[in-house]
């Protein structure tokens, strides 16, 4: 049995939103809520660093864990989903998320709050596989249709990557291996390959 | 004095009533999910409820993700 996860490489995390809009495109996602957002840490400084965000369908979910209403349910594969037809858009899930993830469409005149919205995994929701009815309120249900989520099958420098979670490990393991770690991680030889043979040394 | 006994008890019993301390710890529970149920993703036409056909499809979809498999160096 999978457990669901994603991982973002920050190493390799270029900031170019492509997730973000691919996650708005494929679930036709409204004005105001965005399931995934790129986060930037010392933006504009040598060694800044990004990361993608979303839901990060945590083992021990602490929006399940507040929500009054019990509208949250997670699938045999890990995924945190919830029911848009029991939530009453309180906001108590989004307090308690440490990543920002629950977010809420801004309905009505005077900024109420609509029903929560947030990252499915690509997974839909509790309506029938491939109904409108799952399109509308959750999006598109490509973990039915054999696919993982969008955002990360496109990434184009596969930092963001989705799955099974002992897979992904597997994956960047292997990467951190090849790649080295702390300041090997830097320059041309990242970006390039590095060098078959090391340059010889200039004569004095 | 012995009409005054059951007044005296009642009222006694109220003072130290007032006296008793609760214990004021919240116990939580655990929720139980009320809404609707979900059909898993391998339910439908594009995998006849076969949950293992399911779940290869989406680990070869899974071991794609990794890019040192799909090319021939193992660059950095």
């Amino acid at each position: 049995m999978a457990r669901m996860k994603f991982i973002c490489d920050a190493e390799r995390c270029i900031e170019c939103n492509a997730c973000v809009t691919a996650c708005k495109n494929e679930h036709e996602v409204p004005w105001g809520v965005n399931r995934r957002r790129v986060v930037t840490v010392n933006d504009g400084l040598p060694g800044e660093k990004s990361m993608s965000v979303a839901c990060m369908h945590c083992s021990d979910a602490p929006c399940m864990a507040v929500c009054p209403v019990d509208c949250f349910y997670k699938t045999e594969d890990g995924v945190v989903l919830h029911d848009k037809d029991l939530c009453i858009g309180c906001g108590y899930c989004f307090y308690a998320c440490p990543f920002g993830a629950p977010q809420f469409p801004q309905t009505g005149a005077f900024g109420m709050r609509g029903k929560m919205d947030k990252c499915t995994f690509c997974a839909g929701g509790p309506e029938e596989n491939h109904s409108e009815a799952e399109f509308q309120k959750y999006g598109r249900n490509r973990l039915a249709e054999g696919k993982l989520p969008l955002c990360a099958e496109m990434c184009s420098t596969k930092a963001l990557l989705g799955g099974d979670g002992d897979v992904l490990a597997d994956i960047l393991r292997e990467r951190v291996v090849v790649r080295g770690k702390g300041a090997e991680v830097w320059g041309w030889g990242t970006a390039y390959g590095k060098p078959e043979k090391k340059a010889e040394e200039p004569k004095s | 004095m012995m009409r005054l006994l059951p007044a005296v008890l009642l009222g006694a019993a109220l003072v130290l009533a007032g006296c008793g301390e609760r214990s004021q710890q919240v116990s939580y529970s655990k929720g139980r999910y009320a809404g609707k149920a979900d059909t898993p993703a391998w339910a439908g036409d594009d995998f006849k409820n076969d949950r293992a056909v399911w779940e290869r499809a989406i680990k070869a979809r899974n071991l794609r993700q990794n890019e040192y498999e799909r090319t021939a160096g193992r660059g950095g």
